[in-house]
């Protein structure tokens, strides 16, 4: 809309069509303010509840609006996390409530997308968060605390198998060796 | 936060395939000509006849591929991403033999990619690929260290690939960014093969209108 | 055995020694030439890489596993034979022990070479003993296969010696002074004397105990490369006792090919006898029926519940593509032979060697069954892989398996292909009753 206007001001070609564009786009579009607060949750473990309420600039609440609630995260670049999505009340006000995924300061953006006679606008707000939903964790692999010890029972098998292969040679042939020491002949039958 | 992932990615697949891009083709897509250092044979997606499906590694928690490598080449890394070490890998191929999801491949030939000069492949970036050792869909390690979405999140047209952080919570497919766990739930996405018990994180998002079968 | 016997079966164990006339070299020109088209294909290999052989991105396994399962299961025939006879102290041991133990050694050799072949990197082979992880079972293969290996040695060599000695006490100049160096000092100064019989014998009982686990270890872990992974046609429980079996019918049919075709060539037919054919032959029924009975065991636990990632091997095993593999081995490679092996009746060595090379050609082929299919079924949904091997794989293949007997033949023209001094202490046992404690327990003199 502002473009519109912008560039009938600018370029002046024709006034009178200008103006009446301009006129019709404010008479469609009336302007819009969102309030969006933030406040811990009745029960403090669900999280935040965050209200967004849409007023018309002449004072009046819009209803049945649908706000959609970001959360601002810097994932691959800044990026809008689409929260959820609420209709306002007869007071114009939508809620909606929010357990952040961790602890600390969030920003939070709440979206009107406009709709006829009223236009598109959007409110921020912030939020220091102390509660959080539960972490992900990574369990750790089951019968780890067994199958860690495994090794080193099949390495002392491993190794005492080696001890006898050792043990089969080496003490065969200190055997025959000082066994040939002494005096004998080998007979052949 | 930069773009590197805090800890755990996840891949989300969102269900609009069988439709438009992916219908059409299969890797090109994920692997555009523009990053011409991606590595690999182009065979990361299944063709079925109802739909295809896109077949990255799935990264698994308790990944057997790790476990069954002889000289511990494959690894995982702090963000839970499994890749391996093409300097160690000796090129046994037990780990294609172990993976469940077959999502492992063996360099017979040159791999593709830039020679360059200066710049030798490490652990955590192998890019370009060595002939002779296993290679694997690394969730584009190269890229997501410079602040870049994975390949194939950025080429979809469709959108409907999306890559995630499980702690953080937040999935992107590049247009459209929500919230992981929310997403998950409200779209009854499923992992593949999830009795395993390997611990999978790429989500599928079936109920278009395809048939899924294992 | 009278002393005129006993001087003919020096005469003959002794008889391939040095012996080197035109036949002995146009076979081992043959079979060299064999071995070195292996080499060449290798080094083709080597220098292209892996893609030069049958194998992609679906079936990265294919026959260099399949020979390396298969050659290390005949070498373990050879261990077991061997050591099963020594310490159920069967007397009709005495001429086949050496041939058994050999074998399994020349096996052992070429199907350990397999998995070097095998890799896509052999340049960093080594990195195997610089960053183990004990975790994998290749690094158990490796502990497996090379312990094995060491103990096959020592198996042979312990009852080598007092033979070694009699080459180097009864081979004249004509041998010539290094080889007569090598008898000295490998025999180890054996004269006979009762003590160092003793050592001996003890030496001999503990390798004949350990060879038996060492080599179920090793084909269990064999199996378990399998088995560990989370593949349909894979991924079972029965695999390792499957594999061991497996092996030691192979390797008894190996035995029995090899003693069959070395005593024709070294004149050995009146020391080994139909007699010691049919009593192989048993053995190897005993362990076909076996085997064939851990296979239905197998099948029928797989078929019968349909698992979704079974069922795809099972139709193509019973009747798909591999189907024809599959009966040409359970009728031609199982059944067959072990009817052939278990006829009454004459013909004996004939019959038992014709069952053996069905056996040996079966058990390839199950082998073949259980590595590809295995690999080729679809973990995701899309299509089967395939696979034909190259030439570079068959010549592999070809080479590898011819030198088994060149080591054997090459063995025996150094050492003697019978071993003397058991078949004198055999024929003691008759005489003495003492020697008849078991040899691990020491048996002594007295």
């Amino acid at each position: 809309m502002s473009k519109v206007r912008r560039l009938a001001a600018v370029c002046g070609l024709s006034l009178i069509v200008s103006l009446l564009l301009a006129g019709v786009a404010v008479a469609a579009d009336q302007r819009a303010v969102l309030f969006l607060e933030t406040r811990p949750s009745a029960k403090p473990e669900q999280g935040y509840v965050l209200a967004a309420r849409l007023v018309a600039t002449d004072g009046r609440p819009v209803n049945e609006a649908t706000v959609r609630f970001y959360d601002l995260v810097e994932f691959f670049g800044a990026r809008e996390m689409l929260i959820g999505s609420a209709t306002t009340d007869g007071q114009g006000i939508a809620t909606l409530t929010y357990l952040p995924a961790q602890l600390g300061p969030r920003a939070i953006v709440a979206k009107f997308a406009g709709r006829a006679g009223v236009a598109a606008t959007e409110g921020r707000a912030s939020l220091a968060a102390t509660v959080a939903a539960q972490p992900y964790t990574v369990e750790p692999a089951p019968l780890s605390a067994f199958s860690s010890k495994v090794p080193y029972a099949v390495g002392a098998i491993v190794l005492a198998v080696w001890a006898l292969i050792g043990f089969a040679l080496i003490g065969t042939a200190r055997g025959v060796m000082t066994g040939a020491r002494k005096e004998g002949k080998w007979q052949t039958a | 936060m930069t773009g590197r992932l805090s800890r755990r990615e996840m891949l989300g697949v969102l269900g609009g395939i069988g439709t438009g891009a992916l219908a059409a083709g299969f890797a090109p897509i994920a692997f555009p000509e523009a990053d011409a250092a991606e590595p690999g044979p182009k065979r990361q997606w299944a063709q079925g006849n109802e739909y295809n499906m896109p077949r990255p590694c799935f990264q698994c928690e308790n990944a057997p591929c790790l476990r069954v490598c002889p000289v511990a080449a494959t690894f995982q890394t702090g963000e839970g991403v499994v890749l391996v070490d093409q300097d160690r890998c000796i090129g046994c191929r037990m780990c294609m033999a172990a993976c469940p999801y077959g999502a492992r491949y063996f360099n017979y030939n040159e791999p593709p990619g830039h020679q360059h000069p200066f710049q030798h492949p490490t652990p955590e970036h192998p890019v370009p690929q060595q002939k002779g050792t296993v290679g694997k869909c690394m969730f584009c390690v190269h890229r997501t260290e410079d602040g870049k979405l994975p390949a194939c999140v950025d080429a979809c047209g469709m959108g409907a690939l999306y890559i995630g952080d499980l702690v953080e919570d937040v999935a992107t497919n590049g247009q459209q960014t929500v919230r992981l766990s929310q997403f998950i739930r409200e779209n009854d996405a499923f992992r593949y093969k999830e009795e395993l018990g390997t611990g999978p994180r790429v989500y599928y998002i079936a109920g278009h209108g395809q048939l899924w079968e294992s | 055995m009278d002393s005129r016997t006993h001087t003919r079966y020096v005469e003959r164990a002794m008889w391939p020694i040095g012996r080197g006339d035109r036949k002995f070299w146009i076979v081992v020109v043959v079979l060299s030439a064999m071995v070195a088209a292996g080499f060449y294909a290798y080094i083709y290999q080597l220098q292209r890489g892996l893609w030069v052989t049958g194998l992609n991105q679906k079936v990265s396994w294919g026959f260099y596993i399949i020979n390396c399962v298969f050659f290390i299961g005949i070498s373990y025939g050879g261990a077991m034979t061997s050591a099963i006879l020594r310490l159920t102290n069967a007397k009709w041991r005495a001429p086949l022990t050496r041939l058994a133990e050999a074998t399994a050694v020349a096996a052992l050799l070429v199907g350990a070479v397999y998995p070097i072949i095998d890799l896509g990197r052999p340049d960093r082979a080594l990195h195997l003993l610089l960053y183990p992880q004990v975790g994998s079972p290749i690094v158990w293969d490796l502990v497996a296969v090379s312990t094995y290996l060491v103990a096959s040695f020592v198996f042979l060599y312990l009852p080598l010696i007092p033979d070694l000695a009699m080459c180097r006490d009864t081979l004249g100049p004509s041998a010539g002074r290094v080889r007569r160096t090598i008898y000295r000092v490998l025999a180890l100064g054996w004269r006979g004397e009762p003590r160092q019989e003793r050592s001996l014998a003890r030496g001999i009982g503990i390798m004949a105990v350990l060879i038996i686990p060492l080599a179920v270890s090793v084909h269990s872990v064999l199996a378990w490369l399998f088995a560990v992974t989370a593949r349909g046609g894979w991924h079972s429980t029965i695999f390792a006792p499957l594999f061991v079996l497996a092996a030691m019918l192979s390797g008894v049919a190996a035995v029995i090919l090899v003693v069959a075709a070395l005593r024709k060539v070294y004149g050995l037919q009146e020391f080994i006898t139909a007699k010691h054919f049919r009593y192989l032959s048993y053995l190897l029924i005993a362990l076909g029926v076996g085997y064939l009975y851990f296979m239905v065991s197998e099948y029928l636990t797989e078929a019968y519940v349909l698992e979704r990632s079974t069922t795809p091997v099972l139709e193509a095993i019973f009747e798909g593509v591999y189907a024809p593999a599959f009966w040409v081995f359970t009728v031609g490679g199982l059944v067959l032979p072990l009817v052939v092996a278990a006829l009454p009746g004459r013909f004996a060595i004939a019959r038992a060697c014709t069952g053996s090379a069905l056996i040996i050609g079966g058990m390839w082929l199950k082998r073949f069954l259980i590595v590809v299919p295995g690999m080729a079924e679809p973990v995701m949904p899309w299509d089967w892989g395939r696979y034909a091997p190259t030439w570079v794989e068959v010549t592999i293949t070809i080479g590898s398996a011819a030198a088994i007997p060149l080591l054997l033949i090459v063995f025996f023209r150094f050492f003697p292909a019978m071993s003397v001094h058991e078949m004198e202490e055999v024929e003691g046992a008759e005489l003495r009753r003492t020697r008849m404690v078991p040899a691990f327990a020491g048996g002594g003199d007295e």
